[in-house]
């Protein structure tokens, strides 16, 4: 129970630092807001995306943590958290899928493509962490239901 | 299945790059174009501490390598039988283990490279960083592999219990 404890905590503070960064952003403590003035049309929706991207994957986050916390107060073979591992899980895929696709698009107009590495790194490891919540809350369904019966046979 | 199979593919794709990429900066190395973005320096410029910090990086990248090879026999196993075979926690879990010690290194660098800026600028500097957000789901994926090979055991000893009542 205590690597569920460090997830929690893991996942919990990813998604504090991404929430951190989002109030970074609206509240004009650095200057990436200048980009929604720019008269670029590209820049500004770059902006925009990037924001929607990192709203969801708090989100996400949020989610899976909360089915976590209840990992950790009921137990493992319960299929009550189902539904929070997959809404987690198809959330990452959406954001691993849409941002690989931004950054294939990206491709074209940016100087320095070998900055786009990292970032399709995290998204390849967000789609792979979207299918592993999949498998996990598929694994949990089938795991709690031979305990059910397990627990029923006399 | 469908999960699986794409679930395969991806760990594939990810272990192909991540050789290329390990391949690539052993090869370009003797030439001096690499740069390592701790330092932004070119190679006839490292100082000691930027080779402690380009060999730690390589060492975090095999445990990552590891880590994903295993991934990919845990996945090829899923494939070709079912999520309760012995085989798949014991992947499972030595990736889990691998991951989790690559991002370990790699965070001890973000602490060296920390203090060293710190002691250098006497300034510190608080970044949004996609690499250290890297590192952090990294740390996850690892964690949920060995809580998924806990799972996984306990739950291939209900379904052999299950198997035998009559």
């Amino acid at each position: 129970m205590n690597k569920i404890n460090i997830l929690l905590v893991l996942t919990y503070g990813l998604a504090f630092i991404n929430i951190m960064g989002l109030f970074w952003v609206i509240f004009e403590l650095d200057d990436s807001q200048s980009y929604l003035l720019d008269e670029n049309i590209v820049n500004k929706f770059d902006f925009i995306f990037s924001l929607f991207i990192q709203l969801l994957l708090v989100i996400a986050l949020i989610i899976i943590s909360i089915g976590l916390t209840q990992i950790s107060r009921i137990g493992f073979f319960s299929s009550v958290f189902n539904k929070h591992f997959n809404i987690g899980g198809l959330l990452f895929m959406f954001i691993g899928i849409s941002d690989i696709l931004y950054v294939l698009v990206k491709l074209t107009r940016v100087q320095n493509p070998e900055m786009l590495i990292s970032p399709v790194i995290i998204n390849i490891l967000l789609l792979i962490l979207g299918l592993i919540s999949f498998i996990f809350s598929d694994v949990l369904k089938k795991s709690s239901s031979i305990k059910k019966e397990n627990d029923l046979t006399i | 299945m469908k999960k699986q199979i794409i679930f395969k593919i991806l760990i594939d794709l990810l272990f192909f790059a991540l050789c290329i990429g390990f391949l690539s900066t052993l090869f370009v190395m003797p030439f001096g174009l690499t740069m390592i973005a701790q330092e932004s320096k070119e190679v006839y410029d490292w100082s000691i501490f930027s080779w402690a910090i380009f060999i730690l990086s390589l060492i975090a990248y095999i445990f990552l390598i590891i880590g994903i090879k295993q991934l990919r026999s845990a996945a090829k196993n899923m494939l070709q039988t079912n999520s309760f075979d012995d085989n798949i926690p014991k992947f499972l879990k030595r990736s889990g283990n691998n991951l989790i010690l690559s991002s370990l290194l790699n965070y001890l660098i973000f602490i060296i490279t920390f203090f060293k800026q710190l002691g250098l600028e006497n300034k510190l500097n608080i970044t949004f960083d996609n690499n250290f957000l890297l590192q952090m789901i990294v740390t996850i994926v690892g964690l949920f592999f060995i809580i998924q090979s806990n799972i996984l055991i306990r739950a291939a000893e209900f379904k052999h219990e299950n198997d035998l009542t009559i």
